[in-house]
């Protein structure tokens, strides 16, 4: 018989089971810290033209940049 | 000739291509040490012995037809058990995976096979790559070679241990949040961790993506040099290599650092170390300035809010790939690891995007501040000294975090900003070595290989073998 692929559909399946609340909670002080700190910043920061894939576009612009040799900033 | 387990992994090859040694007796040298000292060590999860021997033998066979191998043919290596190869095991030091049979080969083997190297044995490493110290509930803690009481640091523990227990000559780690530079360190070994979407990450168990970098651990700089050659580039299978280019970086090196500029940030990276680590890491840049470089004093933007940012994507997506597992099979997680993950199941999703929106101008502010007059920046990869494992196993939960933290507190912001980092040794400090870190502009590799060969070519802290090492008389 072959063995369980881990990766397959099967294991991929939605669970019905909620994780376990009880021990997330013991995560919220922390999770609620890095929220806060995450969220106050983004509203200060965010700017027309940041995207999900911005830290691609910083990998572009400095695989272009590395075409001037000797630009700092 | 030294000892054919000393030889690095440039010497070593070049001396199997000038027909000097065979790859059949370095291949047996290693198999034994990784059997014996590796095992001694906990490094070692599984050995190939068969296959490696019959493709050794190949090897030789080739070259003795005037055949040209790659510049790694005959030279045997060993991976953290993270890489998949077409049909056999790879279980990332869990429960989980367990007996899981990869069906694809991972882009990175596939090239260091097209390269000629020899892949004979899988390698400890934490459980899904998530545990900074080489703390494994499921396979047992990996050993310092320099202390079997220490921490040899993770997640790349066995790469790590068995490069600089001198047992293979490098080997492949991976880096989601200091997993190359942790274990660099802590064993004194070269480890470099490329820019993100450098190395193609495709049949790679993953941590979080956006994060995940894979890259060598080596006993030198110029080591590191040539598995990058044969590493790094493009791979249409991985989106995240588009733009990524694909370089010689052996040629990159150099002796001469006249012209280099290297910043220092003394805030957050040097703040309540160890006095020992921080005078190890203080005289580092006096062998940078004998090279020629320049140092120069910088700052940095606030690195809690950029620690917060690397938080917020790691656990996310660690936690969207393990989901299925969390909710079916929680208990086959060690408490450490599950209790890692979990936290990305509570943020919300504004969170996550607007970790990911931000870290173009969070990098580029970074960068404009602390690389503003400089080509690179240097900091400590630990401020203190090697933990014990029992600092980091024992005890109150949050007295475990704590240590932890310390651990990661010089590498995780610089793994949210993409940057590329390189860890190498420039001392002892309680008899474990002690590194710094060499940070420098996306694709910087040629750069940061350049001035870490040049700081190897005046001292020999990267030579250093550690009383454990196999074929060491002490043995």
């Amino acid at each position: 018989m072959a063995e369980p692929d881990p990766f397959g559909a099967d294991a991929a399946r939605p669970s019905p089971v909620a994780p376990d609340g009880d021990r997330l909670s013991r995560h919220a002080a922390l999770v609620a810290e890095m929220s806060a700190a995450v969220s106050t910043f983004a509203l200060q920061r965010l700017r027309p033209g940041d995207a999900p894939w911005s830290f691609h576009t910083l990998r572009l612009e400095e695989a272009a940049r590395a075409d001037r040799p000797g630009e700092r900033t | 000739m030294s000892h054919l387990l000393d030889l690095g992994l440039a010497e070593l090859a070049d001396a199997i291509a000038d027909g000097s040694v065979t790859s059949e007796a370095a291949t047996e040298a290693a198999l034994a040490a990784l059997d014996g000292v590796g095992r001694s060590l906990n490094a070692v999860v599984r050995l190939h012995p068969d296959r490696a021997r019959q493709q050794a033998r190949e090897a030789d066979r080739r070259r003795s037809r005037g055949e040209k191998g790659g510049p790694l043919a005959g030279v045997p290596l060993a991976h953290k058990d993270l890489f998949f190869r077409a049909g056999e095991l790879c279980e990332a030091g869990s429960r989980i995976l367990k007996g899981h049979r990869a069906g694809e080969t991972a882009a990175v083997l596939e090239r260091l096979d097209a390269a000629g190297a020899l892949d004979i044995g899988a390698l400890h490493l934490a459980e899904f790559a998530l545990s900074p110290t080489g703390y494994n509930e499921h396979l047992g803690h990996a050993r310092n070679p320099w202390s079997l009481d220490h921490c040899p640091g993770g997640s790349s523990s066995g790469s790590a241990a068995v490069v600089a227990a001198r047992i293979v000559p490098a080997a492949l780690g991976s880096d989601t949040g200091g997993s190359i530079r942790h274990p660099a360190a802590m064993c004194g070994v070269t480890g470099l961790k490329p820019t993100h979407g450098l190395v193609p990450l495709h049949g790679t168990v993953p941590l979080a993506p956006s994060l995940d970098c894979i890259g060598p651990l080596a006993r030198s700089a110029r080591d590191a040099a040539r598995m990058m050659t044969a590493i790094a580039g493009f791979d249409p299978r991985d989106g995240a290599t588009a733009g990524a280019p694909a370089r010689d970086y052996e040629a990159a090196l150099a002796d001469d650092l006249k012209g280099l500029r290297i910043a220092v940030p003394r805030a957050y990276y040097r703040e309540d170390g160890d006095e020992a680590v921080l005078a190890a890491i203080e005289a580092s840049l006096d062998i940078f300035r004998d090279a020629g470089a320049e140092v120069v004093e910088t700052s940095i933007p606030d690195m809690a809010v950029v620690n917060a940012l690397f938080h917020v994507l790691m656990t996310v997506e660690a936690a969207a790939y393990h989901r299925r597992w969390l909710d079916s099979r929680p208990r086959d997680y060690a408490d450490q690891v599950r209790g890692r993950i979990e936290p990305g199941l509570l943020y919300p999703a504004t969170r996550y995007a607007e970790a990911l929106m931000l870290r173009r101008a969070v990098a580029r502010e970074w960068l404009s501040a602390a690389m503003a007059t400089a080509d690179l920046v240097h900091v400590p990869v630990l401020r203190h000294k090697v933990p014990s494992i029992a600092e980091t196993t024992t005890g109150a939960p949050a007295e475990i975090a704590a240590a932890i933290a310390r651990v990661t507190h010089c590498t995780r912001g610089l793994s949210y900003l993409g940057l590329p980092v390189l860890a190498a040794p420039c001392g002892f400090a309680g008899g474990l070595p002690v590194a710094f870190q060499l940070v420098g502009r996306p694709f910087a590799e040629p750069t940061l290989l350049r001035a870490a060969h040049a700081f190897q070519a005046r001292t020999s802290w990267h030579a250093r073998k550690p009383a454990t090492a196999a074929g060491s008389a002490l043995n």
